[in-house]
């Protein structure tokens, strides 16, 4: 059946920046790792849904602010990550841990604010859900309840796998020229595998991903945002590390954990052993940062060239995320105006819905 | 009379140092180990149980595995069976008198590396690098063949710098990174920074000490 998104969404700058604001700006948002942000001070900084964010641990809070100074909008933060108080470096403001401003050097001689004027300088703060060790903020004033985006169950799934994180995490961002929802849609399509991946995943995979498809949905039943997010597992023959008797994994061995997390994150783990966190994150219609984090299950017993084995592992996970890449920007570059929409069969139900729900989301009134 | 030497690791570089070794001392009598990993990369080493260790030096030649992890363990497990390693610099090098050079390190055909630099243990540097004065390379540190660097410049302990890499002077790369992408590099590399050529942006490891002591749930 006929996609319900034409090719216009993939590519059209308006239909992008009403996304910045109906789902970007109203959904939870996968922000960045607990595990990072243990230490007092320690801070990550990323943009969303248009908006630079601070997210830092104010002694044992973590919390979400506008990444912008109240005086000359300067960045109160500057690196992706780091561990320092809530300052200004432009003009020297600083910041209390709720986000009004605490003390400003030269006030009486330079300023001559009145303390009413004072009080009233201070920081958006937006909603923060900490599942586990995943953090997700929501830049709506009126955020949606969390419940109504990941079920109870899927909740209890994302805290308890992401227990298993290391706190040693690598990370890099790919730039790619496809827009995000196609990238969503990929890792929900299992039969792109053994074409776009002969040699680098299907190998992994124990028995052939194709078994047969679910029958297609009666089609007057309302697709629920919290369907779109969930766990699946999968078969799978886990080579056998030699470092990982020196950590303390998560689930069953040989199974491979895919968590599809709407709208823009897909989180797998292999054999429970290795976590990665695949991000992305919208820039334009047609450009999309892939952001990677990854991790081990956490340490028993200190492993030396844990800095080696996740550089080994990043080098091959990119491997297999370039065959991807230069499909979907081969897709995008190629997607025009008034070109025809995809042509879904059964077992691509999942993208029907998700087309379903955006849509939704996209003609919500404010 | 000459000592023999047992040159130990993987089949390329144990071939290149065998080479270059008889080009500077054409006498030595030499044996070659070339050794299989398994796939836990354990190496077997039981050949070497029946050498005697005063009777002969030794030279581990092996590559960049996990960030020189692999030739910095398999070095010290010769080196705790009493061998002595003396670095190996080959013919056609430069090295100014008043450089030094650590244990087991290599120093690839003309090399040139000026005064009052230091040569860590277990170093590898290729050949025609070119090495600027009072500049200090780290143990384990592995260089292209090629790569330029200035002078007063610290290469952390093992870091790999990547053909077509020129640090210039007063540069620090950080311990563990990796700069394998063409180009000047004139900024501090923290460490564990990988800068490479298949990625479009610098690949960072974040790290939380604290972390760990949170309990599972
Ligand atoms: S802009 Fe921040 S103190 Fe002036
Ligand atoms: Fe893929």
């Amino acid at each position: 059946m006929l996609s319900k998104l034409s090719q216009k969404h993939y590519i059209d700058p308006d239909i992008f920046a009403k996304e910045q604001k109906q789902i970007f700006s109203k959904l939870w948002i996968f922000a960045g790792l607990r595990t990072l942000l243990s230490e007092p001070d320690a801070f990550l900084t990323r943009t969303i849904g248009g908006i630079p964010i601070l997210i830092q641990n104010f002694a044992g809070e973590i919390k979400a602010f506008e990444n912008q100074c109240a005086h000359r909008q300067a960045p109160l933060q500057l690196e992706a990550y780091g561990q320092r108080k809530l300052a200004c470096r432009y003009h020297g403001w600083s910041y209390t841990d709720d986000g009004h401003v605490k003390s400003i050097p030269h006030q009486e001689a330079l300023y001559h604010f009145t303390a009413d004027e004072k009080e009233k300088l201070c920081l958006r703060q937006f909603a923060i859900e900490i599942i586990g060790n995943l953090i997700f903020i929501n830049i709506d004033a009126d955020p949606l309840p969390i419940e109504e985006q990941f079920t109870d169950e899927f909740r209890q799934q994302l805290t308890t796998i992401s227990g298993y994180f290391s706190s040693q995490v690598i990370h890099t961002s790919v730039p790619s020229q496809f827009n995000w929802k196609l990238n969503f849609e990929n890792v929900l399509d299992y039969n792109h595998i053994p074409f776009v991946h002969p040699q680098t995943f299907k190998p992994l995979i124990n028995k052939a991903a194709i078994s047969s498809a679910p029958a297609r949905k009666a089609l007057p039943e309302k697709t629920l945002l919290s369907s779109l997010s969930y766990a699946s597992t999968m078969e799978m023959q886990v080579k056998k590390w030699p470092w990982q008797a020196s950590v303390e994994g998560f689930g069953e061995p040989d199974t491979f954990h895919t968590h599809f997390i709407y709208p823009n994150v897909n989180f797998i783990s292999v054999g429970g052993l290795i976590f990665l966190i695949q991000q992305f994150d919208p820039i334009s219609a047609s450009l999309t940062d892939v952001r990677l984090s990854l991790m081990t299950a956490r340490e028993t017993n200190k492993i030396r060239a844990l800095s080696a084995i996740l550089w080994g592992y990043l080098k091959s996970e990119k491997r297999v995320l370039d065959e991807d890449r230069a499909l979907l920007e081969g897709l995008q570059s190629n997607l025009y105006d008034n070109g025809k929409p995809s042509y879904h069969g059964a077992y691509e139900v999942q993208l029907q819905n998700v087309a379903e729900v955006y849509l939704d989301l996209m003609e919500t009134q404010p | 009379m000459a000592a023999t030497k047992l040159i130990i690791g993987s089949a390329p570089q144990v071939d290149l140092a065998i080479a270059s070794w008889q080009e500077i001392e054409p006498d030595l009598e030499i044996i070659g180990i070339r050794l299989q990993q398994d796939n836990a990369y354990r190496f077997d080493l039981s050949e070497l149980d029946a050498i005697d260790a005063k009777r002969c030096t030794a030279f581990v030649a092996f590559d960049d595995q996990f960030l020189n992890f692999r030739r910095y363990e398999l070095m010290a497990e010769i080196k705790s069976r009493g061998f002595k390693m003396p670095p190996l610099i080959c013919q056609g090098t430069l090295v100014a008198k008043t450089t030094k050079v650590g244990e087991n390190s290599f120093i690839g055909s003309g090399a040139i590396i000026d005064h009052h630099c230091q040569i860590g243990y277990n170093v590898v540097i290729g050949a025609g690098t070119n090495i600027g004065s009072n500049t200090v390379i780290a143990h384990s540190a592995w260089i292209a063949p090629g790569v330029v660097i200035g002078a007063q410049v610290k290469v952390s302990a093992n870091a790999t710098l990547g053909h077509g890499v020129i640090v210039t002077d007063h540069i620090e790369i950080g311990k563990l990174s990796v700069v394998d992408k063409p180009g000047k590099f004139s900024q501090h590399i923290p460490a564990k920074t990988f800068i490479y050529a298949a990625f479009d942006e610098d690949i960072v490891i974040v790290e939380n000490r604290n972390a760990n002591t949170h309990s599972l749930s």
